[in-house]
């Protein structure tokens, strides 16, 4: 067992394949004590991201394994690789369910898979934020990221003109 | 609040790189972060690529068509200061030729970020000689052949983007290639991943001019089905291998694939039905003379099949097989030249060399 401590000093106890959905806990884990500070991710945080862990370390029943992301590396033709879709529908499903948050949630957990390097769950969360993007109108995007609009007027309508094939409905 | 406008640059490509561009451009209006990060970041792409169609002999716009939504955008190209004729992908952007100029001058063009950067002149001017793109990061481009005066230019040269500012000589070829790449080739050319950049040409029967570019050797493929074939075109199949698309009367049609042992193994058929309805089963109706040429773009994942922009476009995905799709009903049947492209918003994919 691996004991994670979140910033708020909470302390969770998992197993070492559900920690080790975080590539960087592996690497603590491989050269140093079994009980790990994450100064940065609250509790709040630290629940959900071992939950989502916790699922799929039992569908995938083996860690991240070298061999995953070289596949996905091969598969793709452009020198990025990305982490491979999840292709279990149930698998799917459940993820689907759990990215049914908040913008302000959805960009917690976002961070800390960033930090704890869970490649998935990055993808999960950014992808679901990109379905929350698409087809809107820029002022619509503002409003459901609370994101100030710090352009002038004039910069405003310079943009739009410059991709108005982007802002016709044709 | 107020956190995604900070979300690391990063992240925020990520997400951009699973929009299409049309939601790119909405998105970069949002604030000057992410505007910043549309610009300066062009994250892999994880959509299928747009046909971008440029007419033929220039115009006022060109048009993209967005494969999940089946739209077709027309995007302005009033900021150019002369036509373009589109000449091959490069990479995100377009390699196109000057079509004011007799002797072939190329232009870089993103028509999503209105850019254009011209490539510097040849060391031997020359009229339609071969161009071939080498695409990795950066690309570099190959002209073959050629006419000039009164006769052929049998020479190769080579611009690599980014290193020297000019085309560098890699030597004389035999002038038979010479010719016939001068005079029968439409320029869709495939470097593939025996180190061979390959043309298309069309003489009599169709054939493919091989130039291998570390032995600096030149050799002849020959067609499948060569004396058959109404129509073909080269397109790169996965692992660089070199591929043909090619149809005869009737609706036949098929992808195939070169082998190691240069033999051509059919990868695909084009159902007989659907080819019908792009290039028809009566003789004539095939001739280019009536109706126009089949065209054919493709890249290792996906094929388009069509006549002309304003009818049905035939196209095929290795994972989901063939299907009719739309054409920009709305335009006259004006002679095009297309390619597949990834879109970007990113200014500084490709434009940075000489900027």
């Amino acid at each position: 067992m691996i004991k994670l401590v979140s910033g708020d000093g909470a302390e969770f106890e998992v197993e070492e394949e559900v920690a080790f959905q975080s590539k960087i806990i592996k690497d603590i884990v491989a050269d140093a004590d079994d009980v790990i500070p994450l100064p940065t991710v609250s509790s709040k945080v630290l629940i959900q991201v071992i939950e989502y862990c916790r699922k799929h370390a039992a569908v995938n029943s083996f860690p991240l394994s070298p061999s995953s992301s070289a596949a996905a590396a091969a598969s793709s033709s452009s020198s990025i690789s990305y982490s491979k879709p999840v292709s279990d529908p149930a698998l799917r499903a459940w993820d689907n369910e759990f990215v049914k948050l908040n913008n302000s949630s959805l960009f917690d957990i976002v961070i800390a898979a960033n930090y704890l390097d869970i490649e998935e769950l990055v993808d999960l969360v950014l992808e679901t934020v990109a379905d929350r993007i698409k087809g809107k109108q820029a002022q619509e995007i503002r409003r459901q990221f609370n994101i100030e609009n710090d352009f002038t007027p004039e910069e405003e309508e310079a943009l739009r003109r410059e991709n108005s094939w982007a802002f016709q409905n044709n | 609040m107020g956190m995604w406008e900070v979300l690391p640059l990063d992240l925020l490509a990520r997400v951009f790189s699973f929009l299409p561009p049309d939601s790119v451009a909405r998105a970069m209006a949002a604030c000057k972060h992410w505007l910043a990060c549309a610009r300066s970041r062009a994250a892999a792409p994880r959509h299928a690529p747009w046909l971008i169609a440029l007419p033929a002999r220039g115009g006022p716009a060109c048009f993209a068509h967005d494969p999940a939504l089946n739209r077709w955008h027309a995007l302005p190209l009033d900021f150019l200061p002369c036509p373009l004729r589109l000449v091959a992908p490069v990479g995100r952007s377009l390699l196109c030729r000057l079509t004011a100029s007799s002797d072939l001058r190329l232009v870089l063009l993103n028509p999503f970020t209105r850019q254009f950067r011209h490539l510097p002149d040849l060391a031997t001017p020359r009229r339609n000689p071969a161009v071939g793109v080498i695409y990795s990061s950066p690309f570099s481009v190959i002209v073959a052949g050629g006419a000039s005066g009164s006769g052929y230019e049998p020479k190769v040269e080579l611009y690599e983007d980014g290193r020297v500012d000019r085309w560098e000589s890699l030597g004389p070829m035999p002038v038979e290639f010479a010719v016939r790449l001068t005079v029968w080739t439409p320029n869709e050319s495939v470097h593939a991943g025996d180190g061979a950049m390959y043309w298309m040409t069309s003489a009599r029967a169709y054939s493919v001019m091989g130039f291998d570019l570390r032995r600096r050797t030149w050799r002849e493929v020959k067609a499948p089905m060569a004396d058959q074939l109404e129509w073909a075109a080269l397109v790169r199949r996965p692992n660089r291998k070199l591929g043909l698309v090619g149809g005869a009367v009737g609706g036949q049609g098929t992808v195939w694939e070169l082998t190691d042992k240069d033999a051509w193994a059919a990868v695909a058929e084009v159902p007989a039905k659907l080819g019908q309805r792009i290039w028809g089963c009566r003789k004539e109706a095939a001739g280019a003379a009536l109706g126009g040429a089949v065209r054919c773009v493709g890249d290792e994942r996906t094929v388009y099949l069509f006549k002309d922009f304003g009818s049905e476009m035939l196209v095929w995905e290795e994972e989901r097989g063939w299907r009719l799709m739309e054409g920009r009903r709305r335009v006259s049947s004006t002679p095009i030249k297309a390619a597949l492209l990834h879109p970007t918003l990113s200014v500084a994919e490709i434009f940075h060399a000489s900027m």
